[in-house]
């Protein structure tokens, strides 16, 4: 039970990516800022800074956030050993 | 702790949160690839019925956003194009789907016919309408409209090659002689697509045009569509890079752009319609010259490897570090068309990542968030290309 709950709060930080990036993609479809973005002439800054930080958040959920998830498991792991 | 327990700590957490990098993402972002790759009926389906939809919507060039009303007006004509290609290419594969596509790939066709959808070539032609002057005389033949032209008698014969109706025939016919006689009466072996503007992508559409015109009616253009193909392989394929010229001089045919990828797999995808052999050569050039692959993802650089990255335009989409959107995304094409699973399946997982694919309006359709109308189009005729199968 303890371990579980330690492993819960280790993982709200990449649930919490997670769900901004599950956001991000519903409101880019809603508002088609990544279509206007990429148009040649059609960014205007808060367009663009809002696709960067969405298309940034995917690249690292899809590259970096498994990895980040069992460091956090691995770290849960070995506080528990350690002790 | 010891400083070694300390450092095989911290090395174990590196590899633990690097690994998976190489493993994961090319697994999760590929997982459609083999789908598209093998033509699965409802993977198709699921993205034609989003293209379908944005056909019967109507978009319009307030749709889109490129900051010139001509390249607003020619991604409003692409994008009924690439639906129209897309949904008959997804005919092709699967019959039993014309009741329910052809529609609305005969209302695209019925579209890029409308006078206010041409707008941006009429004006281009200083007032010249492209179908107003398909008749034999010199006045107009002197006027190439070959994008245009190319573009849509594309359309008009794939659809003719899988449909039933007849009522688009006889434009098909005074096209394809419009474009044969152009081409045939060329000095360069290439025809104009504005006053002062040669693009040899936009020759090998009409090209492609007239050997499916050919096929499906019977016709012999055969001479003429053999010097078309030498005067590419020629005069307008780079011979280290083997890429396509992007734009030529319409006096001497000298180049006045680099070879380009972008335009090299769109003319890649056209040509595997009239010219497989030269379809393929483009194709194994953009492999050679273009292609990269990190962590699983393939890549193509607009500009061939060793030499300048040079700057983003309206054919090239945006370029990153020398890849090139548009050029990644034509490529899937010929990677399907010849065959070759490992590098689709490794574009693929670059269009998903940044495509960013998702159920819209249902289970049974799916949306590239970042296509918008003109993306999504030319995605589903790149993942159905397959002529030369």
């Amino acid at each position: 039970m303890k371990l579980a709950r330690e492993l819960l709060r280790s993982l709200t930080a990449p649930i919490v990516v997670l769900l901004l990036h599950w956001a991000g993609l519903w409101a880019m479809a809603e508002y088609r800022l990544l279509d206007l973005v990429l148009s040649p002439g059609g960014a205007t800054i808060p367009a663009t800074a809002a696709a960067a930080a969405f298309l940034w958040l995917r690249m690292f959920v899809h590259l970096l956030l498994p990895g980040w998830v069992l460091v956090r498991v691995w770290g849960v792991v070995r506080s528990r050993e350690s002790t | 702790m010891s400083f070694r327990r300390r450092l095989v700590s911290a090395a174990v957490s590196l590899a633990l949160f690097l690994g998976p990098a190489w493993v994961l993402p090319r697994w999760w972002c590929g997982r459609g690839a083999d789908a598209w790759f093998d033509g699965d009926r409802e993977t198709q389906l699921a993205l034609a019925r989003t293209v379908a939809s944005f056909v019967r919507g109507g978009v319009t060039e307030a749709d889109f956003h490129t900051g010139a009303a001509l390249y607003d007006g020619e991604w409003r004509f692409a994008t009924y194009q690439m639906a129209a290609l897309g949904l008959c290419q997804v005919v092709r594969e699967h019959p039993g789907l014309a009741d329910e596509l052809l529609p609305d790939a005969e209302r695209a066709l019925d579209l890029m016919l409308e006078p206010s959808v041409r707008r941006f070539d009429t004006r281009s032609w200083n007032g010249d309408d492209a179908l107003a002057g398909l008749d034999a005389s010199t006045a107009h033949d002197s006027n190439g409209h070959v994008a245009y032209l190319g573009y849509v008698n594309l359309a008009l014969g794939l659809h003719r090659e899988v449909g039933r109706s007849r009522r688009f025939d006889a434009v098909h016919d005074r096209i394809t002689a419009a474009l044969a006689r152009r081409l045939a009466a060329s000095r360069i072996g290439l025809v104009e697509t504005y006053p002062g503007e040669v693009y040899p992508v936009d020759n090998t559409a009409a090209i492609a045009s007239i050997a499916l015109h050919d096929r499906v009616t019977g016709g012999d253009h055969g001479a003429l569509l053999r010097s078309c193909a030498d005067a590419i392989r020629s005069r307008y394929v780079d011979p280290s890079s083997g890429l396509l010229v992007q734009a030529v001089s319409p006096n001497d045919g000298q180049a006045t752009d680099r070879p380009r990828a972008s335009g090299t797999a769109l003319a890649s995808y056209f040509l595997s319609f009239s010219h497989p052999d030269l379809s393929r050569d483009l194709h194994e050039a953009l492999l050679r010259s273009c292609r990269e692959e990190r962590l699983g993802f393939g890549m193509i650089r607009e500009y061939p490897r060793g030499t300048s990255t040079g700057r983003s335009d309206v054919d090239s989409g945006p370029v990153v570090l020398g890849i090139s959107f548009s050029g990644t995304g034509f490529a899937l094409a010929p990677h399907r068309i010849h065959g070759d699973r490992d590098a689709f399946r490794a574009g693929y997982r670059l269009v998903h990542l940044m495509g960013a694919p998702i159920p819209r309006s249902g289970p049974d359709r799916t949306e590239y968030v970042s296509g918008g109308p003109l993306g999504n189009a030319i995605i589903l005729a790149m993942l159905t290309a397959g002529s030369a199968r």
